[in-house]
């Protein structure tokens, strides 16, 4: 079966969890292909996993000060801060069929695609169980997926660099977690691909699109305008509203 | 991480669990915490977690994070 492949394009976070959400019932519904696509976040954002409660996780008034947007995602996992500039998102998007039905199996797979290019960088990478990918024993992807009834999405970001404090900043983290040494763990125990490469945003994009290129029949394509339009219903009615995001 | 808050008197009243735990499908959380919902205190923990692990077999879901027996532990604190 023939994967759409859309380019890296940056929008908002409601927009980009609504395209991923319009993309999945348009393949249950016959009318949107597999698709992989690659994005960014603009403005930069923070999403939550899908059972996360809001106010233990964001700190929504520094959120709003430094504009930078909030969304719940329909995956599980954690917080996760989402710099325009600082990281590079994919989507992959089909029936089940394609992937295999062991969760950590089909974790497996598709990191193996996103490790594929990291490697094509030569940027020391590996899969860690569940659902993480190391660099020189440090996080450089994270990734997260969920299952429809006959139909699977994982998405999962890699880090291009990391600004550490400014995540802290925006993430609600206890008052002992706040300490210079909680952030310089945090530091060693995550990396990015300018601490091994350097290489532009767009050049890792095209990396992504080749790792996951390789191993699947694929076609350039882009987000339709049907989709497009729904999507922004869509981001409008949901991914945008209180009642998703706030709603634990 | 799982957190469970909740409001009890001789019953769980209300409870709410949060956390960046995995499960698949993921509506299948508002039913686990069903079991839950109403539950008597003092808590029957091992029936509590044959419940959720119940409600997992029915849904064919699968929990990554977190287990049956975690969650209703973090509740037993919750209610004291």
């Amino acid at each position: 079966m023939t994967f759409r492949v859309i380019p890296f394009r940056y929008f908002t976070a409601a927009m980009n969890m609504a395209i991923d959400e319009t993309i999945l019932d348009g393949i249950r519904d016959g009318t949107s292909p597999p698709t992989i696509r690659f994005y960014g976040w603009d403005p930069s954002a923070v999403s939550i996993g899908r059972f996360q409660g809001l106010e233990y996780e964001v700190n929504q008034e520094a959120c709003r000060a430094a504009g930078v947007d909030v969304v719940r995602r329909i995956t599980g996992g954690g917080a996760v801060y989402h710099d325009r500039d600082g990281e590079v998102t994919y989507s992959i998007l089909g029936p089940s069929s394609l992937f295999p039905e062991r969760i950590l199996d089909s974790y497996e797979l598709v990191c193996g695609d996103v490790i594929a290019a990291l490697r094509s960088l030569g940027i020391p990478a590996e899969f860690a169980p569940i659902n993480d990918i190391l660099a020189g024993g440090r996080k450089i992807s994270g990734n997260a997926q969920t299952r429809h009834p006959g139909l699977f999405l994982q998405h999962g970001t890699v880090l291009y660099q990391v600004d550490v404090e400014k995540m802290f900043g925006l993430l609600t983290v206890s008052p002992e977690k706040i300490s210079d040494k909680y952030i310089r763990s945090v530091k060693k125990r995550v990396t990015s691909v300018l601490e091994f490469r350097q290489i532009s945003l767009a050049g890792l994009a095209e990396a992504m699109r080749a790792g996951f290129s390789r191993n699947r029949d694929v076609q350039p394509g882009e987000v339709t305008p049907q989709e497009l339009e729904r999507a922004r219903q869509l981001a409008a009615e949901k991914y945008a509203s209180q009642s998703w995001n706030a709603m634990r | 991480m799982v957190r469970v808050d909740a409001r009890s008197s001789d019953r769980v009243e209300w409870l709410k669990i949060t956390g960046d735990f995995f499960l698949h499908p993921e509506e299948t959380l508002e039913q686990i915490e069903g079991c839950l919902q109403g539950a008597a205190i003092p808590l029957d923990q091992p029936a509590l977690v044959r419940c959720i692990q119940g409600v997992l077999a029915a849904n064919g879901a699968e929990l990554i994070g977190a287990s049956p027996a975690d969650i209703v532990a973090l509740l037993q604190e919750a209610v004291g």
